[in-house]
């Protein structure tokens, strides 16, 4: 078997603070192959951002405590910093969630996206310039090919008008326009890997679909790998092959997203699909999960979901969580998997399941679905 | 508060309800354009001496106690413009903004109970916050001189803090060593001291996450039932707004261009824009058909289409769209402002197979009750002023 695109193995992450060491990544493992989407879902404080940020070594003030990350087989984590800085942006590059905030203000879009096209044009020579500080277009000719490039890679990312537009700044475009920007810087070296923290959480609906559709066909034509992290479950479920549900910095549950979201069976995964807005009626409550998000201070032993599991047995609270295959790579870390399904859940739309089913009578999952609804919608409109 | 009495006999009335509330907030007809920055060339040469960004053309909106309004549409349509002019930090440029029947000014000429009557809870959390304030300090000072007459509330900071799940033990910290989703619940909070009738909440949920999401819909949702108080609710997340909303007003480009019940406005849209809008949105099950983007972008306010303002953007227009800009018609679950409202509602029951909110039609009879009360009072209104949003 060949090396996957990105593995992830036994990754720990931790921060030194004040009160102790914050375990933000507790053992995550992972893999993305190319040509696959892969998300990670969780609530804030999960440790989505801090895995994503590993990757590409930019976990200052973190610190990776334990555990590999091997691109294309090479280890990131031991790698010397003249790698990373040729594998940054190179091999990865990452898309944050405000492209406001990612791009500077004070330079044209286009010079932006020349900029990236020309970092990763140029051989070592220029990068010891680069780092003396020697300006990057020394000369006109260099300039007009990286802005002949910048224009192109906007036209691939259909942002109207790249030719006009380049000149444009970033406040004069619209969230969309500005998100297909930073893409374009992106893909300005082709990577073989993009991570995208939250690439769409400040955009519209409307133009969440549209990034999202774009991502989808990145990794249909240039085969790339995506590791989309995002809370947002609609967005994961549309999007990516592969799913990672996340808490207190431990993978919870992993496999398919036609699998994780259709049949979870970690009480974690369930309790997330519960609170999703999508899945309740107006006249319903939203389930709101109990409790609070573990304290990452010092780590945890056993499941850090067990302070706010429904499913909870002694044996949860101390030492190792067993992983149980619950289906071709679908894996759940777990000790009550797989879940004795709960009734309660899956009566409250009984009536709808039989529209649902009438409307969709091939697929499985709308049985499934109905248990993402909350138990108590008591006291409603 | 002078009208305290009849207030709190307006609190038991209704009991969740806003049937029979007379509206506390009214928008009529309200406009708002922004001044556009000339060049000094243009000014010599008297040239586009009208440049104006519209950002709110013509809107009429009305909020009670216990009602909860939802407002959507993309970012730049005119949304929290509008909940500016509510709350009176704009002033309108025509129009009248109403508190209890009342024309009002801004918030420098409204009168302290006046300015009580609304509370805020800002788009941006914690830049609403001072960062050298105390939480307890930022909603003393919201709770004002009121505090002492405050019934539910009584036990000042500590209570409100309660009454939001937060450990009372916050006050003493700095908005700096709280988390988003806690910001937030202090902000309601905040807003809730002052004891208003209508609650104006731009995007208070985006940015959360999805369980963070769910607490504090529940809490506004149970507000809503306890103290009676109304919501201006305003999202880009139609999701968000149906789940919490009675009534739904759907903005594009500055104005309403759909409007009715939360529930059936979501479920069967009558403007081609509501209907980008509910195709837009990603299904949390992997099986369903992905989000359909909708192309191009928003028109720029100070360069406006003619006729509607929809129209490039809009699979159903021709020239009759490009020409002539629509009134509202009545919908089947509201009013449209659209001149296709059939081809529109024929064109989504027969796509709507396979939208998942279609299943939903039997659990959503409490709204279509509502949906009645809504359009009988809709008609009467219709003649009188065409473009009044639920004027009662």
């Amino acid at each position: 078997m060949t090396d996957p695109l990105l593995r992830i193995e036994d990754l720990h992450t931790q921060f030194g603070t004040d009160s102790g060491t914050v375990h933000a990544v507790d053992g995550v493992s992972l893999t993305v192959e190319r040509g696959e989407i892969v998300g990670i879902v969780g609530e804030s404080g999960s440790g989505k951002s801090v895995t994503a940020r590993s990757i590409l070594r930019v976990e200052d003030p973190g610190r990776i405590a334990a555990g590999t990350i091997a691109l294309d087989g090479v280890d990131l984590t031991d790698a010397t910093d003249s790698t990373l800085r040729r594998i940054r942006g190179d091999s990865v590059s990452m898309v944050f969630q405000d492209p406001a905030e990612t791009l500077n203000p004070v330079f044209s879009v286009g010079e932006q996206v020349a900029e990236a096209v020309r970092i990763h044009d140029t051989d070592g020579s220029q990068r010891l310039l680069d780092y003396l500080n020697v300006p990057l277009f020394r000369n006109r000719s260099a300039w007009t090919d990286a802005h002949e490039r910048a224009v192109e890679l906007m036209d691939q990312l259909d942002i109207p008008n790249p030719e006009h537009r380049s000149s444009g700044y970033p406040h004069e475009f619209s969230g969309g326009i500005r998100q297909r920007a930073v893409l374009a810087i992106a893909l300005a070296s082709d990577p073989d890997l993009l991570v995208a923290d939250e690439p769409t959480t400040a955009l519209d609906t409307t133009t969440q679909a549209e990034i999202l559709d774009r991502l989808r066909t990145l990794r249909d034509e240039r085969e790339l790998g995506i590791l989309l992290i995002s809370h947002d479950i609609g967005v994961i479920a549309q999007t990516c092959d592969r799913v990672i549900v996340m808490y207190g910095g431990k993978v919870m549950e992993s496999g398919p997203v036609t699998d994780v979201l259709t049949t979870p069976e970690h009480p974690y995964t369930r309790a997330l699909l519960a609170c999703s807005t999508r899945n309740v009626d107006a006249d319903e409550r939203v389930t709101a999960l109990e409790g609070r998000p573990p304290d990452p201070l010092g780590g945890h032993d056993g499941c850090p979901f067990a302070e706010r599991c429904d499913h909870v047995t002694p044996a949860c609270h101390n030492g190792d969580v067993p992983t149980i295959e619950c289906g071709e790579n679908h894996r759940v870390v777990c000790s009550e998997a797989p879940l004795s399904d709960d009734s309660a859940k899956i009566e409250r739309k009984t009536e709808t399941t039989m529209s649902a089913a009438e409307t969709q009578p091939s697929e499985p999952h709308t049985e499934v679905n109905r248990e993402k609804v909350a138990p108590n919608d008591e006291g409603t409109r | 508060m002078s009208s305290g009495e009849t207030r709190d006999a307006n609190r038991e009335r209704t009991d969740g309800s806003a049937a029979d509330t007379a509206p506390v907030v009214e928008l009529r007809d309200v406009e708002k354009a922004f001044a556009t920055e000339r060049s000094i060339l243009n000014r010599v040469l008297r040239r586009d001496e009208n440049a104006a960004a519209r950002a709110v053309c013509g809107v009429s909106l009305t909020v009670g106690r216990g009602e909860a309004v939802g407002l959507v549409g993309e970012s730049g349509c005119g949304k929290s413009t509008l909940a500016k002019l509510v709350t009176g930090q704009l002033e309108p440029d025509n129009g009248a903004v109403l508190l209890d029947g009342t024309p009002v000014g801004d918030y420098t000429e409204r009168s302290g109970t006046q300015c009580r009557r609304i509370g805020v809870v800002f788009q941006n959390t914690r830049e609403s916050f001072d960062s050298r304030w105390t939480i307890r300090r930022s909603i003393e000072e919201s709770l004002g001189p009121a505090a002492s007459e405050n019934d539910v509330r009584t036990g000042g900071v500590e209570s409100l803090l309660r009454s939001v799940n937060l450990d009372p033990k916050v006050a003493g910290r700095y908005p700096g060593a709280l988390s988003g989703g806690q910001l937030q619940r202090v902000a309601i909070a905040r807003a809730l001291a002052h004891d208003p009738d209508v609650i104006v909440l731009d995007e208070p949920v985006s940015g959360l996450d999805m369980a963070t999401q769910a607490t504090l819909l529940n809490l506004l949702d149970d507000f809503r039932r306890e103290f009676g108080v109304g919501y201006l609710f305003i999202s880009h997340d139609l999701d968000v707004v149906r789940y919490l909303a009675d009534r739904l007003a759907v903005m594009y480009a500055g104005e309403i261009v759909e409007r009715g019940p939360a529930q059936s406005v979501f479920e069967r849209p009558s403007h081609p824009y509501t209907e980008a809008l509910v195709r837009a949105i990603p299904s949390d099950n992997p099986m369903d058909a992905p989000p359909e983007p909708l192309p191009g972008d928003p028109p720029n306010p100070e360069n406006r289409p003619s006729g509607c303002p929809f129209h490039p953007r809009c699979s159903y227009a021709d020239t009759r769209c490009e020409e002539s800009h629509p009134a509202f018609t009545d919908s089947r679950s509201g009013a449209s402002r659209c001149h296709y409202v059939e081809a529109v509602e024929s064109a989504e029951s027969g796509t709507e197979t396979s939208e998942p909110v279609e299943a939903r039609d039997e659990t959503s009879k409490p709204v279509e009750i509502g949906d009645e009360r809504f359009e009988s009072t809709e008609t009467e209104t219709e003649e009188a002023n065409p473009v009044d949003y639920g004027a009662r």
